[in-house]
């Protein structure tokens, strides 16, 4: 038997019913959508919300519409399968397609969806554990203890963020819609983090991701690359998204370079960025630009396999994927294949 | 939504309306309130995908979908799905195919795939691969699966697939053939009972509270005020409860083991009491609420920290924290080191590794008044080992052993992990001294707390030969970290030594070994007790001997390699049966042309690199240098009802299948005329444990007997001769020889054991004899060889592998049933792939499927399957084993194709990535290195 704690469950049918709940329930209170991360957690009493709002129900979170020309609305309810096998976005926003189906398992995505990817709690090997277990060894600053034991001097929580969508949809500049029962907001996509293990979401008390906005993909190429272990159910070692768009000349007009695992938050990273612009995808520019990503990526020792072959590798995936983006312009290709 | 909110929604196409509560797991709602417990339940976390169903078509983690959710939907599960269409030809498929082993992950599979079918008729391999990527299998290494997938799409291939069976009704045609599980049918309709399956309605739930700590003292305070708290809490069962032995273990000396400690804790997830009371009252107990007070103490972790002068001594009875040393020592060592044309040596690191069958452990207990008024307990349960565990419950209870009966239920995996009791003293104790049933499912952090390991190991070796590449002389140590209690320990440490210098003629050998206490989880049995860590060893070595003495590979191994009448190092001569030559020689082809490839393939000199390595294997069939019988007894009833009563648990290798097929051949009927009862400790004789390898060969031999016994008897009866064919019509059977024909009445003939007319018994012990000082004797009456061939890429940069392709080629005497022996081959690949690659367990750590990792279908290779037949004819129509065999080379087959195609030794398993990758850079700083020497040097050159 692993044991759920207690809680309530509630079931609005609409956004406007969910917002007044989770603002009624106050602090105690979280939404859930799939919960393919949530209950195992809570299992582990990493959390014990006293209010579930569940968003299952509430329609209007599932609309996805939208073209390439336009831009696309999509739902912070729909599932990452369908996040994943849509052939538009497939097409005009490769990478996230790519990183939708690279989430978890089939079994898994058929459930999760792309709100509660963006929104999944960070982890760390010292807190991805049984209450049994994280009390034996001290309990540490994310959940119930007042240090951190990765860096035990350190004032603040180095979890890590494991999320593979936020990096694809921030590389390719999308901006989310917060709604609580007070207000409603659009934020840039990057807004909705920062840099805190435990505090890694900048939401207000009581807001709830409601959608993700995509703009127009003009001309936007775009791929994710994820290093993990087996063949499916890992969350990143380490994830690239980077999304480009390349002028006629080659000439690369505008980049975008985030890093998923490699922070408490998904890292964007603006100097590689800035290194891309007005250049072409030359071996000694993509050599650059994988330098400065080795020079930001500051994984700590709280994941799987050792934070010195993470931060090496950071340098590796992005010019891999640059490389993925340099051939696809040449071929007229946008990034790499989803799936191939 | 209230709790009395009336939840409707479709189950199987039927409309159910329950009044349950929303939050319920829909996996909970599945199995206890609609009894469809086809669905099973494997981490209840998203982690291993047993629970899969379909939701609205599409398949979900039942075990994470709040039943409230399912409102309104549409939910399938393995019971719903059709004999017609795409889920009945995935269930034939499956049957044919050989695509279930022990059935555990089989419902979550069939739904998986029958999610992916009806979306996309006819996907190709990577799409199969991509749809059940969600679906944890321990038993097949997921070829089969896949394979069957495949066939179910294009079922106008299914012919040509369709194995060669014999006709049905046929006699003397089953050895040999590719019969579907006698006991498959069941497990693709959900309708196997395992542990978790059977308790009966009434039965109370227990809870063990386990230590978080790896070594401590700790006092219980008083439960009464919990008690009154939750009047559903019947009984807190401490040590004191314990009124028999409160020890248990393997050796009959070696009982070191409390069911529930005594004040003290040895290591993290021991049982300090247990909970039992209704289901409900048991999970509003908070663990961290219980009046216990801790008190930690340093651990020994790891066997430097236990072997350090000063160490405490765990167990006082063993000073020095050695549990138990072995010894094999032949011939002039110093001479066949000094004479020698070449040394190697190396120091190899091997980590705990988890069994992981996806069935945690499962079963419950209850007291029943015997004949004569005296009360029984009975044990129905997942086990390897039913009479063992008949003994070690009765000493816990202090009752006889004919006062308990062990049934086991079908065993979702075991590999070792179920062959030491777990919950069964606990349940057992409870429902004797409640006198209600009670009955208990491990969750998965609890499974892997606290159930037994593969023992971690420091292994020192040094192998040398003469300038023709002949072995002269072997050196091995290996300390084995067998944790906080003995369980299988002195069977490792004995087990190594005599297989350490590996399946070749060595003039002398001197391997030692020990088995070390630790304040870490108990190591026990795991599929090939120490023999494929030490096959790291030898195997590595062989590999770096045959490169200093400018000899291939596999042609070192050849010319080294032990065949008939050779002498092993325990002075043991082989018999006939000894085919490494023949394994070698049906991989040589391949070796050659992929070598050939892997080294085209890197001319190009790309980031990805290619490597081919080989490795050989030996292992001795059967429990070591001691009797280790079967009885197998075969019956006739009054009615013409033929029952093969089989002591052995099929853990889903296939022994229920491969009994019935030796029986059938030795008594002349067909195989498909049997019925089994199978494990039942009242109902069957003592076939002894699942392990070793052991049933194909012994109770195999102990089923042929039986078989030829009651064929004898029956001859007898009709008077008629050995050559005369028996037949079963109805109630009579019907003995014929050319013209002559015999008609026996069952029905006239007395009943004499259990209602069976007429009954045939076989008994079988393998000779053996033991071990003098120096490990000399004959520990086993036969051996399995093997030699596979890995094909990996390795990713310079990220330093991954990525296993392309095996070949395995395995001397198992007589393949009784090939689909069976592939199965066997195939999963235990996935094993050693995952102890080559993957699988760390770290105690308290990675204690669920998510962080510990095992092989996915999307991590494994095409594997192709030679089986070498080289008949044992001790064995059954020839036949050894093939479980523990089939995993014991490819590890090291893995890691000399790393060295192959990377220039680097991976000495500390497994080679994760960043090992890897450091390997890689290491080698790169040296050949820099040696560059700048170079260079330097000709700078020289010039200057002078």
């Amino acid at each position: 038997m692993l044991r759920l704690p207690a809680f309530e469950y509630l079931a609005p049918r609409t956004l406007e019913e969910a917002a007044r709940m989770l603002a009624e329930a106050g602090a105690a209170a979280l939404p859930v959508a799939g919960g393919t991360d949530l209950f195992p957690n809570m299992k582990r009493r990493q959390m014990e919300p006293r209010v579930l709002v569940g968003l299952r129900g509430v329609a209007e979170m599932t609309q996805l519409s939208g073209s390439a020309a336009q831009g696309w609305r999509l739902g912070a309810g729909i599932t990452l399968a369908r996040l994943a096998a849509h052939p538009e976005l497939r097409q005009s926003y490769p990478a996230v397609a790519l990183a939708a189906e690279s989430v978890a398992t089939p079994t898994l995505r058929n459930m999760g969806t792309v709100g509660g990817n963006l929104c999944v709690d960070t982890r760390c090997n010292y807190y991805n554990q049984s209450y049994e277990w994280r009390r034996a060894i001290g309990f540490c600053m994310k959940r119930d203890g007042d240090i951190c034991l990765v860096a035990p001097s350190s004032p603040r929580c180095w979890a890590v963020s494991s999320c593979d969508t936020a990096p694809a949809l921030m590389a390719l500049g999308a901006s989310v819609r917060l709604v609580s029962a007070r207000e409603e907001r659009v934020i840039a996509l990057r807004e909705l983090y920062r840099d805190d293990g435990i505090d890694y979401l900048a939401l207000k008390p009581g807001e709830i991701l409601s959608e993700i906005m995509l703009p127009p993909a003009d001309g936007w190429r775009s791929t994710y690359r994820k290093l993990r272990r087996r063949g499916s159910f890992d969350f990143p070692i380490l994830g690239v998204a980077v999304a480009l768009r390349i002028g006629a000349d080659a000439i690369v007009e505008q980049a975008r370079v985030c890093l998923a695992a490699a922070a408490s938050h998904p890292l964007e990273a603006v100097k590689a960025a800035e290194m891309l612009a007005g250049k072409k995808l030359q071996p000694d520019v993509i050599a650059a630009v994988a330098n400065e990503i080795f020079r930001v990526a500051k994984p700590v020792d709280n994941s799987d396999l050792t934070l010195s072959y993470r931060k090496r590798m950071a340098r590796v995936l992005v010019e891999r994927a640059l490389r993925d983006l340099a051939e696809a312009a040449a071929s007229g290709r946008n990034g790499q294949a989803p799936g191939a | 939504m209230s709790e009395d909110t009336v939840l409707s929604f479709e189950v199987n196409g039927r409309q159910v309306s329950l009044s349950v509560p929303p939050l319920w797991r829909l996996s909970r709602v599945l199995r206890e309130t609609l009894g469809l417990v086809g669905t099973k339940v494997g981490c209840e976390a998203g982690d291993c995908g047993a629970c899969t169903v379909l939701l609205d078509g599409r398949q979900v983690c039942s075990c994470l979908v709040a039943v409230g959710q399912a409102v309104g939907r549409k939910v399938v599960t393995v019971e719903g799905l059709s004999e017609g269409g795409v889920p009945g030809r995935l269930k034939r498929a499956f049957h044919q195919g050989g695509a279930a082993q022990c059935g555990f992950c089989t419902p979550g599979m069939l739904m998986a795939a029958a999610d992916l079918l009806e979306r996309n008729p006819s996907p190709d391999e990577s799409a199969v691969r991509d749809a059940l990527g969600g679906v944890l299998c321990r038993c097949t290494g997921y070829r089969k699966i896949v394979e069957a997938v495949l066939a179910a799409a294009r079922p106008e291939l299914a012919g040509q697939r369709r194995p060669a069976q014999p006709a049905p009704g046929s006699v003397e045609a089953a050895v040999g053939a590719r019969i579907p599980k006698t006991d498959g049918i069941a497990k693709l309709l959900g309708a196997e009972r395992f542990g978790d399956d059977v308790a009966p309605a009434d039965a109370l739930w227990l809870h063990a509270v386990r230590s978080p700590y790896a070594c401590a003292r700790f006092r219980l305070g008083s439960f009464a005020e919990l008690q009154a708290r939750h009047p559903g809490l019947v009984r807190v069962l401490t040590a004191r409860d314990i009124v028999g032995r409160n020890r248990f273990g393997i050796y009959p000396d070696l009982k070191d083991q409390p069911v529930l400690a005594e004040g003290f804790v040895r290591f993290r997830g021991e049982a300090i009491a247990a909970l039992v009371g209704e289901r409900a009252a048991i999970e509003a107990i908070d663990d961290q609420k219980l009046p216990i007070s801790w008190e930690p103490q340093q651990p020994l972790i790891g066997i430097e920290a236990a072997l350090a002068p000063g160490a405490p001594a765990l167990h006082p009875e063993r000073p020095d924290n050695v549990l138990v040393r072995g010894r094999v020592s032949r011939g002039d060592l110093g001479a066949g080191f000094a004479g020698a044309a070449a040394v190697v040596e190396g120091r190899f690191e091997t980590a705990f590794v988890e069994h992981a069958y996806i069935e945690p452990e499962a079963g419950y207990a209850r007291r029943v008044r015997g004949e004569g008024g005296v009360d029984r307990i009975e044990v129905v349960a997942c086990t390897q080992t039913p009479y063992l565990d008949r003994d070690e419950i009765a000493a816990v209870l202090g009752a006889r052993p004919d006062q308990v009966r062990i049934v086991p239920t079908a065993v979702g995996g075991g590999f070792g992990g179920k062959l030491d009791i777990s919950l069964q003293p606990l349940v057992a104790t409870a429902a004797w001294l409640l006198n209600r049933p009670v009955r208990c499912v491990y969750t998965r952090p609890e499974s892997m707390a606290a159930t037994t390991k593969r023992h971690p190991a420091l292994m020192t070796a040094r192998f040398a030969c003469d300038g023709a590449g002949r072995l002269t002389a072997v050196e091995f140590h290996g300390d084995f970290n067998t944790g906080a209690y003995a369980s299988w320990g002195p069977t490792v440490a004995q087990r190594v030594p005599i297989h350490a210098s590996g399946p070749y003629q060595v003039g002398a050998v001197r391997a030692t070994t020990r088995a070390v206490y630790t304040n870490e989880t108990p190591a026990g049995a795991f599929r090939g007790f120490g023999v494929p860590q030490a096959a790291v060893v030898h195997e590595t070595l062989m590999d770096e001997l045959a490169e200093r003495a400018g000899i291939d590979p596999l042609e070192f191994r050849r010319q080294n390699a032990l065949g008939p009448g050779a002498i092993t190092a325990s002075g043991q001569r082989l018999g006939q049966s000894a085919g490494l030559l023949q394994c070698l020689q049906a991989l040589e082809p391949r070796w050659r042309a992929a070598r050939a490839e892997a080294e085209q393939f890197n001319l190009i000199g790309g980031v990805r690199q290619r490597g081919v390595g080989i490795a050989c294997m030996w292992y001795g069939i059967g429990n070591t240098s001691m009797s280790n019988p079967s009885t197998m007894k075969v019956g006739l009833s009054a009615e013409g009802r033929l029952t093969l009563y089989n002591g052995a648990v099929d853990i889903g290798q296939g022994s229920n299948t491969i009994l019935v097929q030796i029986c059938a051949d030795a008594l002349g009927m067909p195989a498909d005329s049997f019925q089994c009862v199978t494990g039942d400790t009242d109902l069957t004789a003592d076939a002894g444990k699942t392990s070793a390898s052991r049933q194909t060969f012994i109770s195999g031999r102990a089923a042929e007997l039986a078989g030829r016994d009651l064929r004898s008897r029956i001859l007898k009866l009709a008077g008629m001769p050995e050559q005369a064919a028996v037949s079963l019509e109805g109630s009579t059977v019907v003995v014929s020889y050319g013209d002559l024909r015999r008609v026996i009445e069952l029905g006239a003939l007395k009943a004499s054991d259990g209602g069976d007319v007429l009954v045939g018994m076989g008994r079988f012990d393998p000779p053996t004899t033991a071990l003098d000082e120096n490990g000399a004797g004959v520990p086993y009456a036969t051996y399995a060889f093997a030699a596979q061939m890995a094909e990996v890429e390795v990713d310079l940069d990220l330093g991954t592998v990525k296993v392309l392709g095996m070949v395995a080629a395995h001397d198992v005497g007589r393949a009784i049933n090939p689909t069976q022996v592939e199965g066997q081959v195939h999963g235990g690949i996935a094993q050693g792939l995952g102890m080559a690659l993957m699988e760390e367990f770290v105690p308290g750590v990675n204690e669920n499927l998510h962080d510990y990792l095992i092989a996915t279908v999307g991590d494994m290779p095409a594997i192709e399957v030679m089986a070498i037949e080289t008949v044992e004819p001790q064995g059954p129509f020839g036949a050894k084993g093939i479980g523990e065999p089939a995993l014991i080379p490819t590890a090291p087959a893995i890691l000399n194709a790393i060295y192959h195609a990377t220039g680097v030794r991976i000495r500390r398993l497994p080679a994760t990535p960043d090992r890897v990758r450091a390997g890689l850079l290491a080698r790169r700083g040296r050949a820099a290195l040696s560059q700048e020497h170079g260079g330097a040097a000709r700078g020289g050159n010039r200057d002078g």
